[in-house]
């Protein structure tokens, strides 16, 4: 046994060691912190219970077209959709489809009354 | 070379179970409070997933039905209509399934007309709870 490694720690030596280890004990806090702030703000953006009324579609064609409802936090009259009366014929001129973004639209021509 | 005494030994684990038992601790905590958000993002997305079914039906609705406490049913344009069930926890679309952990879809008729679509997935505190209102407007 050397003469150092048998007279123990110098007071540096102890003071570096204590130092080391109050930083990874004050980074891990942090981190441990900063995590239950972020799993509590992702917990109070998640809204666990809703009551929503459905409002259709308020433009003419559009709920024959399966233009998806609107949901509303309050309650909201149904709309007027004003729909001619008489037969109504609607010709498909053109449909243009994209893959990126997945969409579909159509260009067509309505005759009737 | 001395080594180290049974005592000192007997120090150094005694430290090092107090450390892992802290971090275990630690760790236990946090892991709970992330699997308690895994499980609300679950059933929040179940029941948007249903919601977002129910609205593309219910734009084209012409009328809403209640077959049982557990079967809805949505007449579209020209007389077809979509029946939505619950199987188990599984909520079916015309046989297909559109959502897959749904713990309650239960249909009421209100006095005016209307239809009231609850929707719940989840349980404990990661119940989520939708309610959707049709044809009324009662709160």
């Amino acid at each position: 046994m050397s003469r150092r490694s048998a007279r123990g720690f110098t007071l540096l030596e102890v003071e570096v060691a204590m130092l080391v280890l109050m930083l990874t004990v004050l980074m891990v806090t942090r981190l441990l912190a900063s995590h239950e702030r972020l799993v509590a703000g992702l917990a109070r953006d998640a809204r666990i219970g809703a009551t929503l009324h459905v409002v259709p579609p308020a433009a003419p064609y559009e709920d024959v077209a399966g233009v998806p409802a609107s949901l509303s936090a309050t309650a909201v009259p149904p709309p007027k959709v004003a729909r001619p009366k008489g037969r109504r014929t609607l010709t498909v001129l053109a449909v243009v489809r994209t893959l990126s973004p997945p969409a579909a639209a159509a260009t067509v021509e309505v005759a009737g009354p | 070379m001395r080594g180290f005494t049974l005592l000192e030994l007997a120090a150094a684990t005694l430290l090092v179970t107090v450390l892992a038992l802290v971090t275990g601790a630690a760790h236990r905590a946090t892991a709970g409070a992330t699997i308690a958000l895994r499980d609300r993002a679950r059933a929040v997305t179940e029941v948007r997933a249903a919601v977002e079914w129910l609205r593309q039906d219910l734009g084209g609705a012409r009328g809403v039905h209640r077959h049982a406490s557990e079967t809805l049913s949505i007449a579209g344009v020209g007389g077809a209509s979509v029946l939505y069930r619950r199987d188990g926890r599984r909520l079916l679309r015309e046989g297909i399934a559109v959502a897959l952990e749904i713990a309650a879809f239960e249909i009421t008729a209100l006095p005016g007309g209307g239809t009231r679509i609850g929707l719940a997935a989840g349980s404990g505190d990661s119940r989520c709870e939708m309610t959707l209102l049709w044809g009324s407007d009662a709160p």
